[in-house]
Parts: structure tokens; sequence; C-alpha cells
């Protein structure tokens, strides 16, 4: 047995290694080649489960934008470290994922693009019970603040947040507690909260929870959600990033203009286990309204990328030490598909 | 139906070849087998040990120079050796790594108690097997990443969460080979033991217990490598420190030579694990 077992063990390690590596191999690109008439196949991963948050791709999907363009869409849901990363082997070809990560991802050689802004504002809050009496940043001085990890928008927003009013991580007690955060805040467990702006304070106020917020947007600059492709597809296809990106940024469009009915279309067709929740979800939608729209918008259109907010937000997460090596910008992010 | 897996596993363990499984386990026939095995030990396991780990380093190379893959799909192996010398330096190696062996350390310590425990009393009241069986098969279809958000939110997001998720996964392994140990030792033995006068404790302490020993020993060498993952799943779930911690935050910081750091942390925990409880089987079963 023991004379085995070793061996087995590195075998099994190399093939894992090797099966990791697998697909991988040459990138072939997310939509298949062929001039063949009818739509392009094209998969879009979205970085969650199913969820009424990723409305606008759905309505795009439903009202006929991305048939429109000649593309055939299909959703993958995953995390959005890991579409991330099949996004930069080439693996998939587009995804939504936030702009801090891809700062992140992009100064450790994942050669992705950001082509599309989704939210203007970056969507994360603190949370905290009304008697907690947390209502600036500075209240969180001393406090146990629970994050659902040290990685992903929660942590990046706290900490960007935290540096805002001259604190660090040492000033406050963070504790880890998974996606978690309704549960720990309600039981006592911790006196903050990090989450999603139009989540957590949805829930909790459903909860008949009295809450204070401090929004991570009022005080830093951070690059948020928008449309991620990889270096090889925008120099190979820009044609279809283009497609994929007008027709994408139609749906938020149109979740703006019409927010119930949106809901009444991506509810039973998408996420009909969270239908008994309607109400709450119905709030979800309104609050994610205005995360998507700003002043540059209105003038430049949904989708546009403020350099100052690229310029700030990788000035940012290298004060934060989180960047692995250097980012240049004009590689980062792009506007040439953003009209108007 | 807990004693019929129990028995099939056991039969794996031991890799008993049809030569060996016309005996019957006998203590002389089995003291036999152990010196004859450990008589072949020493030699292949010196020499195959160090060849095959630096034969999986150099496919490891090949593999990366071969297809050219950039270091945040598959870093090349001094790329994760230089990065572990870094967590090693500034310190983010061990404060990880530390939370992980405390806490699997202690979920085993914790599950090999209940196990053992409950087990001996399982083997001697076949009455009892069958009022806890179907509690113990159902614990079993529970996927550990499932519950271990539920208990960290019963327990609070300290130790005691980790610890009892590993404990959980440590159990029923040692719980299965506790029983079958004790229920395939001859029952003429117990029943000589018994005619020449022994009491309780020396039926347990000279008959059952070394009996049982080297089928326990392998529950122990299971569930002490299965302890590694269960602390690590539950501070995956969420922790602020062990490698489970390690592994999020390198996969968020798409610091990939990291990720390797940390699981190739986790497979060397894993095999001194397994040598440490070999070397305590060696030494246990000589006498």
């Amino acid at each position: 047995m023991q004379r085995l077992t070793i061996p087995i063990l590195t075998l099994l390690i190399a093939l894992t290694i090797a099966a990791c590596g697998g697909p991988a191999a040459p990138a072939s690109g997310g939509a298949p080649a062929g001039a063949t008439p009818g739509p392009t196949k094209v998969a879009l991963a979205l970085g969650y489960i199913p969820d009424v948050q990723f409305a606008p791709f759905y309505m795009a999907q439903e009202r006929g934008f991305y048939g429109a363009e000649g593309l055939d869409v299909e959703f993958r849901h995953t995390t959005s470290t890991d579409l991330l990363k099949l996004i930069g082997t080439g693996e998939l070809s587009f995804g939504v994922a936030s702009g801090d990560e891809v700062l992140v991802a992009r100064s450790q050689g994942v050669p992705l693009v950001y082509v599309g802004a989704w939210f203007q504002k970056f969507p994360i809050s603190v949370i905290a019970l009304e008697k907690a009496g947390i209502r600036r940043v500075g209240d969180l001085k001393g406090r146990t603040i629970g994050v659902p990890g040290r990685f992903g928008a929660t942590y990046v927003g706290l900490r960007a947040l935290l540096l805002s009013a001259g604190l660090s991580e040492s000033d406050v007690q963070i504790r880890e507690i998974g996606f978690k955060q309704v549960q720990a805040l309600t039981e006592g467990q911790v006196e903050a909260v990090v989450g999603y702006t139009n989540n957590e304070p949805v829930q909790l106020r459903a909860l008949g929870q009295a809450i204070t917020t401090i929004e991570v947007f009022d005080h830093v600059t951070l690059a948020s959600n928008g449309i991620v492709t990889n270096e090889k597809t925008l120099r190979e296809r820009p044609e279809l990033v283009e497609k994929l990106v007008r027709a994408s940024l139609r749906g938020i469009e149109d979740v703006i203009a019409r927010p119930d009915e949106a809901l009444d279309t991506v509810l039973p067709k998408y996420t009909p286990e969270a239908a008994p929740r309607r109400e709450i979800l119905r709030q979800v939608v309104q609050v994610s309204l205005p995360l998507w729209q700003s002043e540059q918008t209105a003038q430049r259109g949904i989708g546009y990328s403020d350099p100052a907010v690229w310029t700030a937000s990788r000035d940012l997460l290298r004060r934060l030490n989180l960047l692995g090596g250097e980012v240049d910008l004009d590689k980062v992010y792009t506007n040439r598909f953003v009209s108007k | 139906m807990v004693s019929a897996a129990g028995t099939s596993r056991v039969r794996e363990e031991r890799g008993g070849g049809p030569a060996r499984s016309e005996e019957r386990a006998t203590a002389q026939g089995r003291e036999r087998r152990e010196r004859r095995g450990m008589a072949r030990r020493p030699w292949p396991g010196a020499l195959t040990v160090p060849l095959s780990l630096l034969g999986g380093l150099l496919a490891w190379k090949l593999l990366v120079v071969a297809r050219d893959y950039p270091a945040f799909v598959l870093p090349a192996p001094e790329r994760v050796a230089a990065r572990f010398l870094l967590a090693l330096r500034d310190g983010t190696w061990w404060r990880h790594t530390e939370a992980t062996l405390v806490e699997s350390l202690a979920g085993f310590a914790l599950g090999f108690a209940i196990a053992t425990v409950l087990g001996y009393l399982l083997a001697k009241s076949p009455p009892l097997e069958r009022v806890v069986a179907p509690y113990l098969a159902a614990s079993q279809a529970l996927p550990v990443v499932a519950i271990a958000p539920l208990l960290l939110l019963w327990f609070g997001f300290g130790l005691l969460p980790k610890v009892l998720i590993a404990a959980l996964v440590v159990f029923f392994p040692i719980l299965i080979n506790t029983v079958s140990g004790l229920r395939q030792i001859d029952p003429a033995l117990r029943d000589v033991a018994l005619v020449f006068g022994a009491t309780r404790r020396q039926l347990f302490t000279l008959v059952e217990l070394p009996l049982a020993l080297p089928t326990l020993l392998s529950g122990v060498k299971i569930g002490f490598t299965l302890a590694i993952t269960g602390a690590t799943v539950a501070e995956f779930i969420g922790a602020d420190r062990g490698l489970g911690v390690l592994l999020n935050i390198s996969n968020g910081l798409f610091d990939t030579p990291l990720l390797f750091v940390a699981l190739l942390t986790l497979v060397g925990l894993a095999m001194l694990a397994y040598g440490l409880v070999t070397a305590l089987e060696r030494a246990l079963i000589r006498w």
C-alpha cells in the first residue's frame, strides 16, 4: 500500500495539472469560425448564478437585440474570477465583470479588455443597524466588520473606503463571514457588513430592520461592472465585439426605460425560483437603475468609461497593494464601441 | 449496511489477494504477514518517492515549456518556488498553514474520539447499530460544502465551526473501520480469552485492541488526510486564516503561483500526515 501510494499521488497531481491545462489549449475563441448565413454563436459569461441583477442582458436576449445583430447569445453563469480567467485563456470571448478585477487580472498578465461600462458607480455599501450609530466612514474605527472574504469587490470596496478616511485594516476588525451578511448583521455577530448596494440593504429593509448605509461611491472612485473581452477577440473580430456591446447596452437602456416590464419578463424565464420574492426583486432593480447612470452617460451614452475613473482606480489599487505588476491603462479599456 | 461497507473497504485497504483471503485473521497469520511486508518496504520506498517527485516536477516544467502557458494559467515550478519563498519570508505561508494545521488536528482528535467510542459500542451492540445506521448513512449524504455555511452560521465565525466540519469529515471512515476491525475478530479467540478468565478490560487491551488496530489505523490514515480537506473547505466558506483562505485570496488576486503554493502545501500536509500514520502503524504493529 505505502509503496504504491506516493507514486500514484504524484501521478494524480501531474494528471490533474495536465487536465487543468487541457482546455486552455490553442486559444480557439468563443465563437465558431465559418461564414454560415445563420446567427453567430457567442457565449456571454455572467459572474453569478442566474439572477435578476443581470436583467439588461436577459432583456437584450428576450427583446431580440442580440438577434438583430446576428448573434445567438448563450449565457454562462460562473464566478467573476473564473470567467475572467476563461476569457483570458480565450476559452470564452465575453463576460461581465468588475473594473477593479480587470485591473488586478491585467496586472498579473491576463490579456483582458473592458469594452463597455454597465455600472457607473461602484455598487458596494457598508451596512449597519441603525442602533450601532455608524453614519460616517470614521465611525467604523474599532468596529467589527463582516466581509464575504478577503477578495472581490466587497473587500476592495471596504479597504478603499477605510483609506478614504485615513483608516487602515488594522483600525477595524475584519471578519470573513461568507455571503451571510444579512444573517451575521441581524444575529449581532458583527457590527457592520459589506454588501452590494442593490442587494443587502434591500433585503435587510424588507426584514423590517432599521439600517444605515455608507456608499463606497460617495467616497472613492472605482471602475465597476462592465463587458469584458480578450485582446485576441478585440484584434481579430472587432465587429463581433461591437455587435455584442451595442446590443447589451440597448438591454441596459431598455431596463432603465421599463423596469417593471423587465422584471415580468426575466423572473419567470430566468429565475423562476425567485418568483415569491418579486417585491424585493422589484426594489433591487429600482435601486440598481441610478447606479448604471451618471452625468457622463447623459452626455456620452450608456456604456461610457470615464478615463479619470480608470486612472483613479489603478492608483487606488496600487496603494492597496493589490496589483501584481504594471498596468497600461490604454490596453485595459476602450470607448470605441460606445456611441454618441 | 455499515458493516458490509466496512468489510469491503478493509479488503481494499489490505490489498488481500486470493492467497490471503482463505486464511482467517488469526493473530499468528497477521504477524507473519506484517513481518513479510516490512522486510520488503525499505528500499523501493526510499528510491521511488524522490524519483517519482522529480519525474512529476519535470513533466510539469515540460508541459509549461511545450505549450507556452502564461503564468496565470499554469506557472512553471520555479515561479511557484519563488512565490513560496516570498510567502515564507513575509509570513503569509505560515500564518495560513498554521491555522489549517490547528483546525485539522483538533478536528481529527474530536472526530476520532467520537468515532472510536461510538464504533466500539456499535460493534458490541447490533441492535444499537440498527438504530443508529440510518442516521450515519444520512450524515454521509450531506455534502460538506453545503452544510459548512450553516455550521458557520450556528457556531459563529471562530475556530469551532472549522473544527466541527473537519471532525464531521473524519468521523465516518474511522467509525466504519473501528466497527469492522472489531467485528472481524474471530469469536473463538474471544471465547478462549474468556475461558482463561480474562476480565472485560483484559479482553479489550489484550485481544480486541491489538487485533482491531491495523484496521483502525487504516481508518486513521484516511481520516487524517480528510481532516485537512474538511478544514480547508470550512475556511473556503468563511475564515480569516487558513489555506482555504489563501486559495480564495490568491484566486481573487489572479496570483496563480500563490494558488499553487497553497495547493502544494495541502498536498504536502496530506503526505506528511499519511507518512506519520504509516510510521505509527509500523511502530505499533511490530510487537
